[in-house]
């Protein structure tokens, strides 16, 4: 953070419809526009500014086919830097604040000076105001410039501005509030239960067992770092079931409970019917595993977005039979 | 420094004055807050009429340090300037003056006047290559 050891700079604000600062409304002008009479360097201390639907797939009840892929959803992390337009300065009033890239043709951006900062090319000579007292060779002087490349004036910066200085991204920030979210894999509802035999051509009925915040979602939680203060917001989009026998189901529902007065019917939401025993399987077991597919929406710093998270699963043993009817 | 304000008063009376021009009698980051500010008035559609003229001239100090010009140790000649701008106006395409009723038509500023090719032009080199608006009374007379 060499740049935090910069000690002034000036502020230039350029003389436009409405937005001219006469010199004698600023005590803080350094320098006036001979022509309009406006001020157009103000000194500014460094840091005064502020620091800026998804393709569901269709529940499945039984559907032999495999899971659609999962759909896109992350958005980008954001920038990390952020322009905040100071009405008193700004060049063009009906230019919006927000995220801007962190490097631009102007050079890398500055949190902490609201520009973008880039070596006067040449230096400023001997004992120009720039330099505020430093010595040629201790530092340089860097042009200032907001995102559509007014120049705000000349700031002395004790080495380089880099741009790894930026801060974590408000994407990065949402991770970790993702990381204290504890998410986990749901357990799985199943009738027939795992531990029963089921029956071929009878619907299985498929659920979530403990569907929760922290299985199911939605779950927020913030995480700060740096001065970006994001909101995470975690639901399962879907939930992919792999039956085992091929099939992949695809609820976007935690799943309907089975109950017995529901009898032979199929589930409402989220089921299977297997077709075959499952004898020839290693075990003489199908192996059902549900993945949980999670999304993130995230908001902060003045900005918004989605992430994806690593997915979840747990797996459960079933065993299928084939029904025998004796007729006399 | 006489061209400084005349190359500078005709870059903003002609909007098709190549700004370019202004290479010649400014550097460093004057040059970019020169072009800058004619830049934004021929944006807003903006321009200068009449000249500005030198009511008064001090010579502060002068430096003919050339060790290591990339670093801005050059020759340096620091002036103060009184400039007379009461003939000066700054209109709109409606023909509106935009100039602030707090303008001053006279007022000192001290300009840095940098010759980064002294090696190669010690005359003709000369630039202002920064500038300040100085906080004392102006010039009489």
């Amino acid at each position: 953070m060499h740049w935090l050891r910069a000690t002034v700079t000036a502020i230039v604000a350029f003389a436009i419809s409405g937005v001219a600062i006469p010199a004698s409304a600023d005590p803080h002008c350094k320098a006036i526009d001979r022509d309009s009479g406006v001020c157009v360097i103000i000194a500014q201390d460094p840091g005064s500014t502020a620091e800026p639907g998804p393709d569901r797939s269709a529940s499945g009840t039984g559907g032999r086919s495999e899971a659609p892929a999962k759909p896109a959803r992350r958005s980008g992390n954001g920038s990390a830097c952020t322009w905040e337009p100071q009405g008193s300065i700004t060049i063009h009033l009906d230019e919006a604040g927000g995220p801007v890239p962190c490097t631009s043709e102007y050079g890398v951006w500055s949190e902490r000076w609201n520009c973008y900062l880039s070596e006067a090319t040449p230096q400023p000579p001997t004992g120009a105001p720039e330099w505020e007292g430093h010595e040629q060779g201790d530092g340089a002087i860097y042009e200032c410039r907001i995102p559509s490349g007014g120049l705000q004036g000349g700031v002395w910066l004790a080495a380089p501005p880099d741009a790894a200085d930026v801060g974590p991204s408000p994407g990065e920030v949402a991770q970790i509030a993702v990381e204290r979210m504890n998410l986990r894999a749901v357990e799985i509802g199943m009738s027939p239960d795992p531990d029963g035999p089921g029956v071929v051509a009878l619907p299985t009925w498929l659920w979530v067992q403990d569907p929760g915040e922290q299985t199911f979602g939605p779950i927020t939680r913030t995480a700060s770092a740096g001065s970006v203060t994001v909101s995470a917001t975690a639901r399962v989009e879907r939930i992919v079931w792999d039956m085992g026998d091929g099939t992949q189901v695809v609820c976007t529902g935690p799943g309907t409970p089975y109950e017995s007065r529901f009898g032979r019917d199929a589930s409402p939401d989220c089921g299977h019917t297997y077709t075959r025993e499952s004898g020839f399987q290693p075990g003489q077991r199908y192996t059902v595993t549900a993945t949980s597919e999670w999304v993130v929406d995230w908001e902060g710093a003045g900005q918004s977005g989605s992430l994806d998270v690593d997915d979840l699963s747990r797996s459960v043993q079933v065993s299928i039979g084939e029904a025998q009817v004796l007729v006399n | 420094m006489r061209d400084y304000y005349a190359v500078t008063d005709k870059v903003g009376q002609d909007p098709d004055a190549r700004l370019s021009r202004l290479d010649g009698v400014a550097t460093s980051v004057e040059l970019s807050t020169r072009q800058q500010i004619v830049e934004q008035w021929r944006a807003d559609g903006w321009r200068k009429t009449g000249r500005t003229t030198i009511a008064d001239l001090i010579v502060q100090s002068v430096t003919m340090d050339n060790s290591d010009p990339d670093v801005g140790r050059v020759p340096t000649v620091q002036v103060d300037v009184c400039y007379d701008v009461s003939e000066v106006d700054l209109v709109d395409q409606a023909g509106n003056s935009r100039v602030s009723p707090d303008r001053a038509d006279r007022g000192w500023e001290r300009l840095y006047v940098a010759n980064y090719d002294y090696k190669t032009d010690p005359d003709n080199g000369w630039r202002v290559a920064s500038l300040e608006t100085l906080e004392k009374a102006p010039c009489t007379g």
